[in-house]
């Protein structure tokens, strides 16, 4: 075997699987073809007309058919080639095709980054065939070259994460039926995101970055973004990969560590902003953020098994301290719940000890917001174990444990939602009656933070044995062997 | 190298699709599968596979649990599900070349491993051609040559044969011959039960997720019947045979078909040599005195219900 077979042979054993598969499949279909012939035409005779035009109507001719090719681009590279890439990705996880790959010995984290990085070929192949146009807009008139580059690099990103979004969709379609609702969802999103950012970008490329981005100190705004997105996209990779492990694997321990670490790494920046424009409001916004995801974290928790799986038996550490740790990391309703408590009691006490310890405008709003965000945790949990028993208790044979979250759905509008219409009935609009509602409690303060409580320990009180039971599993699992 | 199953159960919901299967088997057994339809054959050969998860219960590969370690077991064991591959955008040669490099095959190595798949499995002349242009045969047999691309101890199949023409079996068959004599342990799962029986060396039968039956063809056609078929021919005489076997022990039913007397005979072989013995002392010439040979098929229809879960 030759020198250079051999080298070719090491870097060939170097590319993922699913890169290889992915770029055969794609090169051969019609699609990525069909995409970048119809859009370079475009782009020609975008540039042609723009060419004949130039001088007669407009001074910003240039940045005129730039905004128009970046908008092409962008509708190809954000909206097109991931919805594409998921769409095929879940016909695959829904046909069972991937199914076999399970059984060899790649692991979900490569298939995920497999199917990221074919769909990032595409999407860097796409934009190498429009950037040259883009830039030749610079000869007319009107173009900032300079943000030209920052619209691309700023697309590519966008793009990115979009690419990861239809992935982590796709990997949620287990049946025809979650199939149509990710789809739907992911497809909306990205469309819906499309017009938004589009919008934004105008603004660069019409006004320039000075302008747009100026006033919040440059380099400090675009590391922020580039950070927060690169985070975004890794704990979507971790997500998706999670979705697609067998039912009996540690999905969650991934999950759970990189939210944590996303938790830590979003509070620095929104620190490091609230000390830049001294106000507290990043933090508060910071704090609603992670409200969110772990609102999203609870309807994750209460779809997950309630007893401990042999493959996660088999990787709990001998000591308590790390039995106590992988009770609240790894897989298990009742380990989540016990983290979401976790998390929301140290959002709600950085908030507090920034209120206390700083001297940054808006101080005040932080006390009534980390009471909003405790009094909204507190409901979330407490309708969260009210699905469970509920689920538990009436339809276990109805709902698959892995569908709860859509029963703790139907309690959080049911008891949000219903007193409003029973009000409206009644001709009542009575406080109390609204109080079910967290949004409304949340922001009653010193009774609605009460009402939240007593929520929670209602929904703790049916479970208390269940949530009991799966802490001794995680405690003395697997003891009597070792 | 021995795979054993112990007390294996799997439920989904309230359904139990597997309820305490039990049994094991060696490296150049082939063992049928045998159950009516929603039996639990594909649950269990799916959770050998390690593409689903057991409820509760043990399955090990050489003393390795595959409950606990699946990734080890994976090394082990190769699968050819029931359906066959849909990638219908790829060639045969790029598919198995797909799966060389998901089991991690370095470069070198794929290229002969895969050209001796193809020539093994009779896939070399049509190793460019897209999947989905292929018969149902040839989609089986990159299936099986998919299945085989990481050396496994054990192969499990589950319906291999269905939808393939007369040929194609027999050419099936071939390969699970060839493929025993290596050494491979074969789990096959078929409806076709007197092919089966000619290529297995045991079987398994179950129905509602439990094992009705497991041993060697032999044991299982067999042992354990309540009665066998015995069929007697005398020279002559034949009045006389039949009145002198409605009066010994363990004969029942007994039913004449032409010169050949049919019954059935509850008792040991020991207990049908003493009837040859009386039969002859007593002056009757027989020209045959045999037990009619029962087949899978009439064992399975005997022992299943064709209940469903």
């Amino acid at each position: 075997m030759s020198s250079f077979q051999h080298v070719f042979d090491r870097c060939d054993d170097l590319l993922n699987p699913i890169i290889v598969k992915e770029l055969r499949q794609v090169v051969r279909g019609r699609f990525f073809w069909g995409v970048l012939i119809l859009f370079l035409i475009f782009q020609c005779l975008v540039l042609s007309f723009s060419i004949a035009e130039k001088g007669m109507t407009s001074r910003h001719v240039g940045a005129e058919a730039l905004e128009f090719l970046f908008g092409i681009l962008f509708f190809a590279s954000y909206v097109l080639i991931p919805v594409f890439n998921g769409m095929k990705f879940a016909k695959e996880q829904t046909e069972g095709t991937d199914e076999l790959l399970f059984i060899t010995t790649i692991t979900p984290e490569k298939i995920i980054m497999g199917k990221f990085a074919a769909g990032m070929v595409f999407i860097l192949l796409i934009f190498s065939a429009f950037s040259p146009f883009m830039f030749m807009t610079f000869f007319l008139s009107g173009v900032d070259l300079s943000m030209t580059l920052l619209a691309l690099l700023a697309g590519l990103l966008f793009s990115s994460i979009g690419a990861m979004v239809q992935i982590c969709c796709a990997a949620l379609s287990q049946d025809t039926h979650s199939q149509q609702f990710f789809r739907g969802a992911g497809i909306f999103l990205q469309v819906t995101t499309y017009f938004s950012l589009m919008g934004m970008g105008s603004e660069i490329m019409r006004y320039g970055g000075v302008r747009f981005a100026g006033f919040v100190g440059g380099p400090g705004l675009y590391s922020s973004i580039l950070i927060m997105s690169l985070f975004l996209i890794y704990f979507l990779f971790k997500a998706a990969a999670a979705v697609i492990q067998p039912t009996g694997a540690d999905r969650m321990r991934p999950v759970r560590l990189t939210v944590t670490g996303g938790w830590l790494l979003t509070l620095v920046i929104a620190i490091y902003w609230a000390f830049e424009f001294s106000s507290a409001r990043f933090i508060i916004l910071w704090g609603g953020i992670v409200c969110a995801a772990l609102v999203v974290m609870t309807m994750v928790t209460v779809s997950e098994r309630d007893s401990i799986s042999e493959r996660v038996a088999r990787d709990l550490p001998a000591g308590p301290t790390g039995r106590r740790l992988a009770f609240i990391l790894s897989s298990g309703a009742a380990g989540g719940m016990a983290w979401v408590a976790l998390m929301t009691a140290f959002t709600v006490l950085v908030v507090n000890v920034f209120a206390g310890t700083t001297k940054v405008l808006y101080r005040g709003d932080l006390n009534e917001a980390s009471i909003a965000m405790l009094t909204f945790m507190s409901f979330t949990l407490g309708y969260g174990l009210f699905a469970v028993f509920i689920r538990r208790a009436f339809f276990s044979s109805l709902v698959d444990t892995r569908n709860n979250w859509v029963v703790m759905l139907l309690v959080f509008v049911g008891f949000s939602v219903l007193p409003m219409l029973l009000g409206v009935f009644v001709g009542s609009n009575s406080d109390l009656i609204m109080m079910g509602n967290p949004f409304v409690a949340s922001a009653k303060l010193a009774e609605g933070v009460l009402v939240g409580i007593g929520v929670l320990f209602a929904g703790l009180l049916p479970n208390f044995l269940w949530l009991k039971r799966q802490a001794r599993e995680f405690l003395t699992a697997g003891q009597s062997d070792r | 190298m021995m795979l054993s199953v112990e007390n294996l159960c799997k439920n989904f919901g309230e359904t139990q699709a597997v309820r305490g299967l039990s049994f094991s088997l060696s490296g150049g057994d082939i063992t049928g599968f045998v159950g009516p339809n929603g039996a639990g054959k594909t649950t269990t050969m799916r959770i050998l596979a390690t593409i689903e998860d057991a409820s509760s219960g043990q399955v090990e590969i050489d003393g390795q649990s595959i409950i606990t370690h699946p990734e080890r077991a994976r090394e082990l064991v190769g699968f050819v599900p029931d359906s066959l591959p849909l990638h219908s955008d790829m060639s045969v040669h790029e598919y198995l070349d797909f799966f060389a490099r998901a089991y991690g095959i370095k470069a070198e190595r794929r290229r002969s491993l895969i050209e001796d798949l193809e020539e093994f499995t009779n896939l070399t002349g049509i190793r460019e051609k897209l999947i989905v242009a292929l018969s149902k045969g040839m989609k089986q047999r990159v299936s099986i040559a998919r299945a085989l691309i990481n050396d496994p101890k054990f192969l499990l199949m589950d319906e291999p044969a269905a939808g393939l023409d007369p040929r194609a079996r027999i050419e099936l068959r071939e390969l699970l011959r060839v493929l025993s004599r290596q050494g491979k342990g074969i789990l096959i799962s078929s409806h076709i039960l007197s092919e089966l029986s000619e290529i297995c060396t045991s079987t398994l039968i179950i129905e509602q997720g439990r094992m009705l039956k497991f041993g060697t063809i032999e044991e299982v056609t067999n042992h354990d019947q309540p009665t066998r078929k015995l069929i007697i021919r005398p020279l002559n005489d034949p009045e006389g045979l039949s009145r002198f076997l409605v009066l010994e022990p363990g004969v029942e039913n007994l039913v004449a078909n032409g010169k050949t007397f049919e019954c059935d005979f509850a008792g040991s072989d020991e207990d049908a040599a003493e009837i040859v013995a009386r039969a002859l002392a007593a002056g009757h010439r027989l020209v045959e005195f045999k037990f009619r040979q029962q087949n899978l098929e009439s064992v399975f229809m005997t022992i299943t219900r064709g209940e469903v879960q």
